[in-house]
């Protein structure tokens, strides 16, 4: 059978390789005399606000001013959740575990077998020509600049990251060093971390990652935990802040969701057309943020274009294009032809 | 069910056309009746020419003809459709007609009354659904009738008899959701049951959304959670002269959305339940504690007045259970159902200190020793706590003490609450008592520290 | 009673623990109809993945894996309501935007955390060696970490001792190891008994009505002899213990296709069927309540299977022996 005769799998589904947990957050003092005191939860609360009047006023109401002081006036009462650090605890501490699965191209679900095998095919090329170093390279340095803190690691005085695996533990006390623009930096922490995600990408090894950062971020300072997208809060409550909870009596520990940090790991695409930032790895290069998809498919640098071109037609993209097809797969997801639009 | 005559099938198709006809054109109508009655000649024959064209499009054979060879095309019925599992999904919906019925005790499609046939597809094919829905009599709809096969609706579809017998062919194949090529889709869920242990054998099963059954369910919790009756139950329950009238509660019900902002893109009973389905709750009863149980520094063991207050509902329900010295397999079963309440309580206090509290915090607690063995276990891995992880590890006698100290416990509580009442609290139910912690504390030795590890 | 698989000479030799197994992420809407705890299914296929990758590895290819017991201490699906008299809604996750940037239509998800323990029957034609018991504690524990699990990932297991293997006499020492948790046990000849109560009182209610009856609450009010009102507070499952309704598997509902005739199918090589869930009661005892072999709460009950029926079409998860 020759190449051009192959077609993309109707059923095609990765599941992800690196399996990041929630990361729940934890308070402590950086200048406390006994270290060994263990760390409280950062705990939400649910606060009244009394907020203002601020949404544009509809023209019959700004015309008539008495209406439009009684409508000023009134009081927007609305509950929101919060979260701070207590009045004597300057430090944000915060925990996640990052699984590494073994990454062989060897889709979880597949039904064309012709169309499997060449996949697993172009898989092995890259691993054997290139291997999944720059991935593991990048991967490691998101995991040590503490990206994944996202809002809480703006205005912090300094983070510190300890990464534990089996028995060893290393440890970087200025995370902010490594900048977040791109991935120039290297040393030996950084190659250590590099060098764990490898072998559990590999199959050497079964890794799990351990991940604390202490951000010093100042007595009592806000803590920014994930949002939950809740459909229906009901009137009065506008915001519900992410509680998690590993133990009885303490549902309200606060955390930021697996999604949130895993989006952060995988945030190495600095490849798509004119970058000027990495961007998650994602099909469309999409950023939910900025409401941008980077990798448009009339720019034909999407994955779909890529990932197609390579496999069915043996027309391998640029090298730097090949590690974001991989990392499209490693992040996982529903690539078949049966669902798409 | 039997045919009806020609003649009344017929009389139905008309009249479905005649409904649809007026309901399609009401404001024309309306309009008409006005210009009529001011004279506005113009606006009386444009109108006039709108209606004409109506009339044509709902006469009987361009109606079917559209309906069979576009509308047909456009819509997929079913019981069971494949966008209630995934709304992305273009996989079959499936007509259950069951074969068989369902073993003692097993709920499923076969467990509804009358169950109501669902529709996906194009909005501008509905009109076909609410043909095949138009009432002939009191409890049949017009797809009653094609399902069943009834040939007096396989003659009154068309003027032409080739014709009419090809519309009625083309609707009930759509109707009784015969599959030629079946056709499922990625998303749908896709489940391997494996049918042999020995041999690897299996078969995919493809589970599809149930909407049939779940608009059942949807319109039952409806009425319990919203119906008239039950808002006026409510309320006169707290006004003091009305009537008081029973009614029923649903714990802990859940909603989900199907098809999110777009449920009739989903399918039309989805469109009708604002995509909301009910799901009724599977959880285990896990004790949601008030407050994580507190252990004071002071105190030599958990077995405590603390740990009174922490488990006193299974405490009460011990308490309750041995007073009712009915000598009966319920009294006996309740009481050591309590124990076992008791003892939930306490694994699960001991867990949240096990888990929660940092390696080596018995420190400075007056804890006794084997306590500490059991509800610091981290602590044998510090270094300097040698000595506690032989005795943790080594020694087997600590957790055979602490099941003596709960029984000790737990029998200085049953003699304090009996005191009073010990002249009518026989020998007999006593022994009994003591019997059933004594079993238990076998238990517990026989298991070993494993229990507590 | 046949303590036996089937007819030929594997049988039960030992169990496995697997204590405390933290899982994030769970799917928590069970069925069409249900919601909590996952399908008892989520985790029958893990353990049957796991059984199949013992085939492959060299010391446990004789070995394989049956039945499961499921216990469970903690399960919380992450939902919300913003007060107690409205229904829960899940917390759903935003999904990546579309590439023109709209947001894609939310397909609702429900997740919950668990802590789970797991007991799984051995099976084999010779009981194990000790090398053998080694090699299934190492393996196991690794891949129940590798592998989903009802939809979620394994966070971790308890810090000590996380899987150990039992001896087949052994059986009842794992009980103690369970608390403090909850085991789920197939109810269906109680919910059999509860449709009957139910359709005596009203001859018009379906089983369906019965299941609903399950989690209502009937609330009667009662003129005392001073002319107050007392409200009573009956339930159709007092005096049965914590019964709930939950999924059992499915049953067919279209032919059964021969392989490779339906389109899109994850697995062509295998036959297929369209199906719906079917539903019945189970019900979370102590695991104290359950003792030795021959018991009156005999833990041999305790273990879930798959069972085929092809004459009805049926794919249940049943506790019964006689598969």
């Amino acid at each position: 059978m020759s190449k051009s005769a192959l077609k993309t799998a109707s059923v095609l589904a990765f599941e992800r390789n690196l399996d990041v947990s929630d990361a729940y957050l934890w308070q402590t003092d950086s200048k406390a005399a006994n270290k060994a005191t263990s760390p409280s939860p950062v705990v939400i609360k649910e606060k009244s606000v009394r907020g203002t009047i601020s949404n544009r006023l509809k023209n019959t109401i700004t015309n008539d001013l008495a209406k439009l002081d009684a409508e000023t006036e009134k009081a927007n009462l609305q509950k929101v959740d919060s979260a701070s650090l207590d009045e004597n605890n300057d430090t944000l501490v915060a925990r996640f575990s990052l699984k590494v699965l073994p990454f062989t191209g060897k889709p979880n679900v597949c039904n064309d077998q012709d169309y499997q095998k060449a996949l697993e095919q172009v898989v092995t090329d890259y691993i054997d020509t290139q291997g999944v170093d720059e991935l593991a390279r990048r991967y490691a340095i998101n995991v040590l600049n503490a990206r994944w803190l996202w809002r809480n690691r703006v205005g912090t005085e300094s983070i510190k990251i300890t990464v534990k695996c089996n028995d060893q533990t290393i440890i970087i006390d200025d995370a902010k060093a490594y900048g977040l623009k791109n991935f120039n930096s290297d040393d030996a922490n950084i190659r250590q971390v590099a060098d764990w995600i490898k072998a559990g990408l590999n199959g050497d090894e079964f890794i799990i990652l351990y991940v604390e950062a202490q951000a010093i971020i100042g007595y009592g300072q806000e803590v920014y935990p994930s949002q939950e997208l809740i459909l229906d809060t009901g009137s009065k409550k506008s915001k519900v802040l992410y509680r998690v909870s590993d133990r009885r009596g303490s549902e309200d520990n606060a955390g930021m969701h697996s999604q949130k940090v895993s989006n952060a790991i995988r945030t190495i695409d600095d490849w798509y057309p004119d970058a000027e930032f990495p961007i998650a790895v994602e099909p469309y290069g999409a950023v939910t943020t900025l409401g941008t998809a980077f990798r448009q498919p009339k720019a034909k640098m999407d994955f779909y274009t890529l990932f197609d071109n390579w496999v069915l037609n043996g027309d391998a993209p640029d090298i730097s294009q090949q590690h974001y097809v991989m990392g499209v797969l490693i992040r996982g997801g529903v690539f078949g032809a049966s669902g798409k639009e | 069910m039997n045919d009806i005559p020609l003649e009344l099938a017929s009389n139905a198709v008309k009249a479905f056309l005649a409904s649809q006809y007026d309901k399609k054109t009401e404001t024309e109508q309306k309009q008409l009746a006005k210009a009529v009655e001011s004279n506005d000649l113009l606006l009386i024959s444009t109108l006039n020419e709108k209606l004409t064209i109506a009339k044509d499009k709902y006469q009987l054979d361009n109606w079917m003809d559209n309906a069979a060879n576009k509308m047909a095309n456009q819509i997929s019925f079913g019981t069971h459709i494949s966008k209630g599992v995934h709304s992305g999904s273009k996989g079959d919906n499936i007509s259950f007609e069951p074969q068989s019925s369902l073993p003692d005790g097993i709920v499923g499609h076969q467990s509804i009354n009358n169950h109501k046939l669902d529709a996906s597809g194009n909005a501008a094919a509905l009109p076909l659904f609410s043909f095949f829905d138009f009432d002939v009599d009191t409890d049949k709809k017009i797809m009653d009738y094609i399902i069943y096969d009834s040939d007096s609706f396989k003659s009154c579809l068309s003027n032409n008899k080739k014709l009419s017998a090809q519309y009625f062919q083309i609707f009930r194949t759509l109707l009784t959701g015969e599959i030629s090529v079946p056709c499922s889709s990625e998303y749908n869920k896709q489940v391997l049951w494996p049918t042999n242990h020995k041999t690897d054998a299996y078969i995919c099963t493809i589970p599809l959304y149930p909407s049939s059954l779940t608009n059942s369910v949807y319109e039952k919790i409806q009425h319990i959670q919203y119906s008239n009756d039950v808002k006026i139950a409510k309320k006169n329950r707290f006004s003091s002269s009305a009537e008081k009238t029973p009614y029923v509660t649903l714990l802990d019900i859940a909603t989900v959305t199907i098809g999110g902002s777009n449920p009739q893109g989903v399918s039309r009973h989805m469109s009708k339940q604002g995509g909301r389905n009910y799901l009724l709750p599977s959880l285990p009863s896990i004790i949601k504690q008030e407050r994580a149980f507190k252990l004071s520094k002071f105190a030599n063991s958990i077995f405590s007045t603390s740990m009174e207050y922490n488990a006193r509902e299974a405490i009460q329900s011990i308490f309750k259970s041995i007073k009712d010295t009915r000598n009966i397999v319920d009294v006996r079963d309740a009481r050591k159902s309590a124990i076992e309440g008791v003892l939930y309580q306490i694994f699960a206090a001991a867990e949240d200190i096990r888990t929660t509290m940092p390696a080596g915090w018995s420190k400075d607690y007056e804890l006794d020793r084997v306590e500490k063995l059991w509800l610091d276990p981290k602590r044998a891995d510090l270094e300097g706590e040698e000595e506690f992880k032989a005795e943790r590890e080594q020694d087997d006698a600590w957790h055979s003490q602490i099941v003596h100290i709960f029984a000790r416990w737990l029998n200085t509580l049953m003699q304090a609450e009996f005191k009073e009442i010990a002249s009518n609290f026989g020998d007999a139910e006593h022994l009994d008592w003591e019997h059933e912690i004594e079993d238990m504390k076998k238990r517990y030795e026989r298991a070993g520290k494993g229990v507590f590890l | 009673m046949s303590r036996v698989d089937d007819d030929n000479n594997i049988g039960i030799v030992g169990y496995l623990l697997f204590k405390k197994v933290m899982i994030d992420g769970a799917n928590t809407i069970s069925s069409p109809l249900t919601y909590g705890f996952p399908a008892i299914t989520g985790f029958l296929g893990s353990f049957h993945a796991m059984s199949r990758k013992m085939a492959d590895d060299e010391s446990l290819s004789e070995v394989s894996l049956g039945g499961v017991l499921l216990a469970c201490h903690d399960c919380q699906p992450q939902m919300y309501r913003p007060n107690s008299y409205n229904n829960y809604t899940f917390n759903q996750t935003r999904n990546p935007i579309k590439k023109d940037g709209k947001t894609a239509s939310i397909i609702e998800e429900g997740k919950c955390r668990l802590v789970m323990s797991f007991v799984v029957e051995v099976l084999a034609d010779t009981t194990l060696t000790t090398e053998q018991q080694a090699s299934a504690i190492q393996n196991t524990k690794q891949w129940i970490q590798q592998q989903r699990m009802a939809g979620g990932s394994v966070r971790g297991l308890a810090i000590f001792e996380p899987v150990q293997f039992f001896d087949n006499s052994d059986i009842s020492a794992v009980i103690p190891q369970l608390l403090p948790a909850f085991v789920l046990m197939d109810a269906q000849n109680e919910f059999a008994q509860i449709i009957n109560d139910v359709q005596k009182d009203d001859p018009d209610a379906t089983p369906l009505d019965a299941l609903i009856e399950v989690c209502a609450l009937h609330q009667i009010p009662e003129t005392q002899k001073n002319g107050d009102t007392k409200w009573l507070t009956t339930s159709r499952k007092s005096g049965h213990g914590w019964l709930v309704p939950m999924p059992v598997g499915y049953q067919g509902i279209s032919e059964l296709y021969d392989s490779g005739v339906m389109q899109n199918v994850r697995n062509p090589e295998y036959p297929s069927q369209y199906v719906e869930a079917v539903y019945s009661l189970g019900k979370w005892v102590y695991p104290q309540r359950l003792n030795r072999i021959g018991g009156e709460h005999d833990i041999a009950n305790a273990f879930w299977r798959y069972r085929y029926d092809a004459d009805d079409s049926l794919y249940l998860v049943t506790q019964r022996q006689d598969f």
